[in-house]
């Protein structure tokens, strides 16, 4: 059926048009546009359409296919409420699949420290190199400038009381606390949770996960494991060298008015505390892991298609700084509760 | 839930068995067999659910409904310990190869090796060079899977698949993308394996000159009515299977079997 052989019919402008269907084979998509363009054309035109034999799917896919905002050059238009709807039910649906992969890795990972030997110890070591020395420049540079910058900001504050001085306290607070490990745990998002997702998406498209899965060995255990451990163990000292890095470019823009350092560090001694820096490592244990589990997840759950490991990989690393993000407020609170 | 199959000569037994996606079946009401020492090719158009069967035996796609034992073991409804049974007792070679890309062509095959073979290193490693030189890829030992051409890494691939001496071996489209001579040589290794260790083989293809070369059975699936049409040597359905498998081993479009006739 062809759309050119009923044009005359149409054009005639029928009053009620019958559309007798192939008895057994399945509509091919051709005819059901053909289908749906004349049923919209007729009725448009105040006509009845009706289908030999008539069934409940048949009716239902002409009007899903001859829903107008899903015609060509015109955008579906979803109100409001229903974006929230879908946005929440994708969320719970994230939420869901992030608490099952989550057991699964804890369980995995118990298995690992019970049985080291069955650890990819390479992978480990790569994924540990990758996150931490490749990291270290751009780690360390971009905390030099954020404390350079907050020392420039806050100072001028502090002048006006007449206590400039007053500035390494804050540098010193700050970036311990809270800055060091939260721009390392932003830049560890950026360069190894979207490297993970892009490792497992490849390997997920190119059937190496199912043929470790046919293998019997358990990919999370296998390819997750390993990387999550390596970012785990070695970024916490990521965090330390880029604290470092921002305390010493909050000193820069301190040593311009003639700051000592010896100065700067009595400071720091007596207003960074032990806690404090424990605090820090240990916020920036819990976001590598974070940032580590969705990178890998967002890597497992890659769908097919060219863009597929683009997307993944944009996931991880949107997924891994809301994580971490939420994290730190939650832990900011907890701190605060407890008196830490 | 273990079933144990009477025949041990019965290594992978369907009955009524439904696939699919989701719970949904896309194919119904299949039942064959494979025995051992046999090579069972399953073959059908584009799109019948050839992938789907495999993905299903190869224990990655739940089972919908029915029996499916694989060397006595039953995959419907397993513990995840017999889950692991049934896949150590199959070798899976998918139509890509899926060879690990970070591994060198002996560390794929030895892979399997390290994580469920007792033996000491030097052993395994004797047994993957041993695998690499029966599928001929002994001097490629040293290098990675992107340095070789597609019917290398296929090859790599089933010596992959027989690292475990597997009773059962599934093979997805072994000759999808190789030249004519390639695909002769992988159709012969495969018949080669089958005859010299006694392993049965289940290969999802659709090249015609594969069929008729290892296939001691064939089992076509039919995407019109969604289940198993035919089953018997490929000769004799030629000559004498119902029209759409004779169309099929023919080569023959349905539309000029129709002015044919």
């Amino acid at each position: 059926m062809w759309l050119a052989e009923v044009e005359p019919v149409l054009m005639a402008g029928p009053s009620s048009v019958r559309i007798v269907l192939p008895p057994t084979r399945p509509l091919s998509l051709a005819q059901l546009s053909a289908i749906v363009a004349i049923t919209n054309r007729v009725r448009g035109a105040g006509g009845t359409v009706t289908y030999e034999p008539s069934t409940p799917r048949l009716a239902m896919m002409v009007r899903a296919f001859g829903r107008r905002d899903l015609a060509p050059g015109s955008s579906a238009r979803v109100g409001f409420v229903e974006q929230v709807g879908e946005s929440a039910i994708a969320t719970v649906h994230t939420g869901v699949s992030i608490i099952g992969f989550v057991a699964h890795l804890g369980a995995a990972m118990a298995s690992t420290l019970r049985h080291p030997a069955t650890m990819r110890w390479r992978d480990f070591f790569s994924a540990a190199a990758a996150s931490s020395a490749d990291a270290l420049p751009v780690t360390a540079l971009l905390c030099f400038i954020v404390g350079f910058i907050i020392a420039f900001q806050t100072m001028p504050s502090f002048a006006q009381f007449g206590m400039p001085a007053m500035t390494g306290i804050v540098i010193g607070v700050s970036m311990v606390r809270e800055l060091g490990p939260l721009i390392t745990a932003i830049i560890l998002s950026g360069r190894s949770g979207s490297a993970f997702a892009a490792e497992l998406g490849t390997m997920t498209v190119t059937s190496e996960i199912d043929a470790l899965r046919a293998l019997d060995l358990e990919p999370v255990r296998f390819l997750v494991v390993p990387r999550i451990l390596a970012v785990a163990l070695v970024t916490p000292l990521l965090s330390i060298i880029g604290t470092i890095a921002g305390l010493l470019g909050g000193y820069l823009v301190l040593w311009g008015k003639d700051i000592s350092f010896l100065f700067f560090y009595e400071q720091l001694k007596h207003s960074v505390h032990p806690h404090d820096f424990v605090q820090g490592v240990f916020k920036m244990f819990v976001f590598s892991l974070l940032v580590g589990a969705a990178g890998c997840l967002a890597g497992l759950q890659t769908a097919a298609g060219p863009g597929a490991v683009g997307l993944s990989a944009t996931r991880a690393v949107v997924a891994g700084i809301v994580l971490v993000i939420l994290a730190d407020g939650l832990m900011g609170a907890i701190f605060y509760a407890i008196g830490w | 839930m273990d079933t144990s199959i009477p025949s041990n000569d019965l290594l992978l037994a369907a009955r009524g068995l439904s696939i699919g996606y989701h719970g949904k079946a896309v194919m119904r009401d299949l039942t064959f067999d494979v025995r051992r020492g046999e090579v069972v090719v399953v073959a059908g158009g584009s799109g019948c659910g050839k992938t789907t069967l495999m993905r299903t035996i190869a224990t990655l796609l739940p089972p919908v409904s029915g029996s499916l034992a694989i060397n006595g073991h039953e995959l419907v409804g397993a513990s995840a310990e017999s889950l692991s049974v049934i896949r150590r007792s199959l070798g899976v070679m998918f139509q890509s190869g899926a060879l690990f890309g970070g591994l060198t062509v002996l560390e794929n095959v030895l892979l399997p090796m390290e994580a469920h073979r007792h033996l000491a290193r030097p052993a395994r490693v004797e047994m993957a060079k041993s695998l690499l030189s029966s599928v001929f890829m002994q001097d490629a030992a040293n290098k990675l899977p992107s340095e070789l051409s597609g019917g290398m890494q296929k090859r790599v691939a089933i010596a992959r698949a027989l690292a475990l001496e597997p009773p059962i071996v599934l093979l997805d489209e072994p000759s999808a993308g190789l030249d004519p001579i390639t695909s002769a040589e992988l159709d012969r290794l495969i018949r080669e394996f089958c005859e010299s260790t006694g392993r049965s083989f289940l290969v999802v293809t659709h090249e015609l000159p594969s069929i008729f070369a290892i296939a001691d059975r064939m089992v076509f699936l039919d995407a019109q009515s969604r289940t198993i049409t035919a089953i018997g040597t490929p000769k004799d359905l030629l000559e004498s299977g119902p029209t759409a498998v004779r169309q099929f081993l023919s080569r023959t479009p349905p539309d000029q079997a129709k002015e044919a006739a």
